[in-house]
């Protein structure tokens, strides 16, 4: 399925609204008033953002509807409207970091830091670089050398230790 | 007469090969430390005090002036390199280098920053030796009502950064806003959004915010092997140093960058990023090109830099003539000095005239020696473009984790660069610009706090918070500013049509 | 081949480091009678390196004090492990302190410093760890800081009496500035208005720096200050002092009255010890409470203390836990205090 740029601007537009519509909600359901003891109180910019977001989001629909008009007679812009937004191979990508750095998020608690970015490099490196088992291993180790080097021992960062110590 | 026959004296002091060396090794570290992402001047400056324990305060000032400056450089290397800001001075910097880096220009870009960091570092040194003594009171006219109006000033320049569709742009600056303003009120200690999590009490920090947006994006967009191929012949020295062309272009923007992040320096709080910003924007009006800004133009990679080192220089003169420590860097600076046994103030400059005139001369010094690092190691750092793509991506992604955890010392920091990353590259995709959140992220605190603490020092009276001299000056430009070009067509259609 | 011999070489480096990274831990005792008379009678040593979290920022005065104690720790050689310094900031000391009860109940290896957000973080609602025994083992207070108000000279106040009359003749007109919202300095300011039925206005900062600039400038007319901060603008009398806010007057500052001697008693002070987690045993208490001690006795840290204007008032452990539920009932009755004024 292929997604046109102006059903993403569509979503993007609406998702606009109701991010606003969540933060304007979210400053009432929080109890954070917009004037208390006579100042200004905690609730004013989050309610000034909220509303602006609205507003930037049907801005955005009048935008795209302009767009939409415009692409009737002009061939470029509607090109430009109809092209895809995501490549699959794009989407690929994006999905091996997302998993990689919920990765490192969870299992550096248990097997420290540095470990977890250097299996994370190696495990890049073969999914998406489909590089050799050697190269990659070669490569992730000396990161995690150089980033012990630098952080560690030169900037004394207290980084999370698995069970062997580093 | 006396500030010259002053400045001898400091260089006298600083005649020791010592000095030089320690200068040289606070340069060296502090380019590294600023172009890892995530870490500035201030951490660099943080994590290498301990080396300046027990040192001749003529040498240790040297060292932490060079980490200084060599930090504020390196910042803006990955910028242009990764298009991963190095700290949160170098966003600007991403704009137009990285187009350069993907043009194949990266060695241009670089050399660039580097010369435009050292004339304004030059520039300012002259400034800060012959107005220091004099003009120290400047930070303090600067009132909240005062600082409110330069984040309004701020501001307004994200409507030069929305590109083709203004709603979108400023759908992200409020979206930064609204982040900006997350964690626990200053003002009544309430707490906004938080959910209970106690890592958000203190906020986002735009940080990991700039990182995600910016870094993570990137390299999730950009899979494709070597892309880009920087051959043999594109190294050579000449080839990579801006020619006289670009110097007729870049030259009178570095002069008012210059002034313009001299001066928003001194002003404690407001520091590098905010110049950068202003700076850019500056240049951006004032350019004959500007409608080509962010696609790469060599102007817009020397206003933000040069912008940077001259705040940064800028921010001695509070530090030093006042106490007042000007930006994170400059506070921790401070400490250092009074670890020495040093303490800065209004008597600075006539009890401590040797260490005074010492470190105005180590300044002078470190320019130098950043230009011959910067320059000198220009080629081995576009050789980095080499590297195969995916390998790249992986180095880039372990890095910026791994800075993203060394800034809070927390995996929560982690998990923001994460999201935003995420974030970043659904933004790409609809052409959402990601700098007005950036810029809104780093005003917007500022802005919001400035605006209530006016508010209850003019007893809740608006009228009077913008009717300051000083803040109504600002006030007025700002409003020109944005609305200077459209004011400008209208008055000109009108006069058309009488004619 | 290059490519491998770089990689040696780094490997090499590497270990070089590694090794050198690493502190010697003497494998011949020391002979000298200082060592023998540390001999702990309780008999608990720690046998692995030693978390000390910072709940605040690089730089801070928090950071600065639990270093400079560190620093002593090591070079009297008061314990035989490592104490490694960790910052973990945010939330006005919540992080770090969320940190630390992440170690879990009786966890002996892991200390903490206080400050007032210790007492009023929970009392604002803002943190779930009750300053008690519930949540922590107290181990030792080590300072108090006492602070010096100070005015904008343009008001030509040189007294808390002039300040009082003042602000009686013009009702609002007088701004405070202070750094937090339910801070030392905003609680000072509520028992000025409290004792002298005035009403002075507080604003917020969140930035020492700004607010030492605000007053400067005369865009807030009075702050506290500790004295390493206002010392050279009192001399160069960009800022004039008023009040001492300390039990007796300073050393540095003999001419400054204190508060109770002009006759509004508000020498609130800050108070930072070191804390653990809750359930820790009493001889592992009075190990660390000992070095601490030890600390507080040097003439180093005595000289840290006199030269950042702190008072250093060591209590150990058996003490402390008392003190710090004194000072909780005094945060509890000025907050109050604060959010009436509010």
């Amino acid at each position: 399925m292929k997604l046109k740029a102006k059903t993403a601007n569509l979503i993007m537009a609406v998702a606009a609204i109701v991010l606003g519509a969540a933060i304007l909600i979210l400053t009432k359901v929080q109890g954070l008033e917009l004037v208390k003891s006579a100042k200004m109180g905690p609730g004013f910019f989050p309610m000034v953002c909220g509303i602006a977001i609205i507003v930037c989001g049907i801005l955005m629909l009048l935008e795209l509807n302009t767009q939409n008009r415009r692409a009737k007679t002009d061939e470029a812009e509607a090109a430009e409207m109809e092209k895809g937004v995501l490549d699959p191979r794009e989407l690929r990508n994006l999905l091996v970091f997302a998993v990689l750095g919920i990765g490192v998020l969870l299992l550096s608690k248990y097997i420290g830091l540095l470990t977890s970015l250097g299996l994370c490099v190696i495990a890049y490196l073969k999914i998406q670089g489909k590089d050799s088992w050697l190269k990659s291993i070669i490569t992730g180790v000396c990161m995690v050398v150089f980033l012990y080097l630098v952080f560690v021992l030169f900037l004394h960062v207290p980084v999370p230790k698995g069970p062997l110590g580093f | 007469m006396s500030v010259l026959s002053n400045l001898v004296n400091g260089f006298s002091i600083l005649a020791n090969p010592m000095t030089i060396v320690y200068s040289l090794v606070g340069v060296v570290c502090g380019v590294i430390i600023g172009a890892l992402p995530g870490l500035g001047p201030s951490v660099g400056i943080a994590v290498l005090l301990p080396m300046c324990y027990g040192l001749d305060p003529v040498c240790a000032l040297c060292m932490l002036c060079g980490i200084y400056y060599g930090a504020m450089y390196g910042g803006s290397i990955t910028s242009i390199l990764i298009n991963t800001p190095g700290d949160s001075a170098a966003i600007m910097t991403t704009l137009d280098g990285y187009p350069m880096a993907q043009k194949g220009q990266a060695g241009k870009a670089l050399g660039m920053a580097c010369l435009a960091s050292v004339i304004g570092g030059t520039i300012c040194v002259v400034l800060f030796m012959t107005l220091a003594p004099v003009i120290s009171n400047f930070a303090t006219v600067f009132g909240p009502s005062e600082y409110f109006a330069l984040m309004v000033l701020g501001l307004t320049s994200i409507a030069g950064m929305t590109g083709k569709s203004p709603a979108k742009g400023f759908f992200a600056a409020f979206l930064g806003l609204f982040v900006a303003g997350i964690g626990i009120d200053l003002i009544f200690g309430t707490p906004k959004f938080v959910f209970g999590n106690v890592n958000l009490y203190s906020g986002i920090d735009f940080v990991p915010v700039a990182m995600g947006l910016f870094g993570i994006a990137e390299i999730t967009c950009n899979f494709q092997d070597n892309n880009i191929v920087v051959d043999k012949e594109n190294l050579k020295l000449k080839n990579l140093l801006p020619n006289k062309e670009e110097w007729k272009l870049s030259l009178p923007h570095i002069g008012r960058g210059t002034i313009l992040g001299f001066i928003v320096g001194m002003l404690p709080g407001a520091g590098a990023t905010i110049a950068s910003f202003l700076s850019y924007d500056m240049a951006k009006k004032t350019s004959k090109r500007g409608h080509l800004f962010g696609t790469g133009v060599i102007e817009g990679v020397a206003a933000p830099e040069c912008a940077n080192n001259a705040a940064s220089m800028g921010a001695m003169v509070p530090m030093l003539t006042l106490g007042v420590p000007g930006s994170g860097a400059t506070a921790i600076m401070m400490g250092a000095l009074m670890m020495l046994g040093i303490s800065p103030g209004p008597s600075f400059f006539t009890k401590e005239a040797d260490v005074a005139w010492g470190l105005v001369a180590s300044m002078y010094l470190g320019n130098v020696i950043l230009v011959c690092i910067g320059l000198g190691a220009l080629g081995l750092f576009v050789r980095i473009l080499n590297v195969r793509t995916t390998t790249l991506n992986a180095l880039i992604f372990a890095f910026i984790l791994m800075g993203a955890y060394a800034l809070n010392n927390s995996m929560f920091t982690v998990g923001v660069t994460l999201f935003f990353g995420l974030l970043g590259y659904f933004f790409k995709k609809v052409n959402i610009p990601a700098a007005p959140m950036v810029l809104a992220l780093v005003l917007g605190a500022l802005t919001e706090t400035n605006l209530r603490q006016a508010l209850i020092i003019d007893d809740n009276n608006f009228w009077r918070v913008i009717t300051h001299p000083i803040s109504g000056v600002i006030i007025v430009l700002a409003i020109l500013l944005a609305f200077g070009t459209p004011i400008k067509s209208f008055l000109k259609k009108r006069f058309a049509k009488k004619a | 081949m290059k490519k491998a011999l770089a990689l040696i070489l780094a490997a090499v480096m590497a270990l070089a480091l590694v090794a050198c990274g690493q502190k010697e831990t003497p494998t011949t005792p020391d002979n000298n009678d200082q060592q023998q008379e540390d001999q702990t009678p309780e008999g608990w040593v720690p046998t692995k390196d030693i978390e000390f979290v910072i709940p605040f920022g690089a730089g801070g005065g928090n950071d600065v004090m639990v270093r400079k104690i560190v620093e002593i720790i090591e070079k009297n050689d008061l314990c035989p492990v490592n104490i490694v310094p960790v910052n973990k900031s945010g939330g006005s000391g919540v992080v770090g302190y969320t940190y630390l009860t992440s170690k879990g109940v009786g966890d002996e290896y892991t200390l903490a410093s206080t400050s007032a957000s210790f007492y009023t973080q929970p009392l604002t609602g803002n943190s779930p760890f009750t300053p008690d025994e519930t949540n922590f083992s107290f181990v030792a207070h080590m300072v108090k800081d006492p602070v010096v108000l100070v005015a904008n000279p343009k008001y030509g106040f040189t007294s808390m009496q002039d300040i009082v009359d003042y602000a009686k003749a013009h009702p609002g007109e007088l701004k405070w500035g202070g750094i937090g919202n339910a801070s030392d300095d905003a609680i000072i300011m509520y028992m000025f208005n409290d004792l002298a039925g005035i009403d002075l206005t507080y604003v917020p900062y969140d930035d020492s720096g700004l607010l030492q600039a605000a007053v400067l400038g005369g865009h807030i007319a009075l702050s506290v200050n500790s004295l390493a901060e206002a010392e050279e603008h009192m001399n160069a009398g960009t800022m004039t002092p008023i009040a001492v806010c300390a039990d007796e007057r300073l050393s540095g500052l003999p001419d400054v009255p204190t508060t109770a001697e002009q006759g509004y008693d508000i020498s609130h002070q800050q108070s930072r010890g070191i804390v653990m987690n809750a359930g820790v045993a009493e001889e592992v208490l009075a190990y660390y409470s000992d070095i601490f001690q030890k600390v507080s006795e040097t003439d180093e840290w005595k000289e840290f203390t006199e030269k950042n204007a702190m008072s250093n008032i060591f209590l150990p452990y058996d003490q402390y836990a008392a003190y710090a539920e004194e000072m909780l009932a005094d945060y509890t009755e000025y907050l109050t205090l604060a959010n009436v004024n509010q």
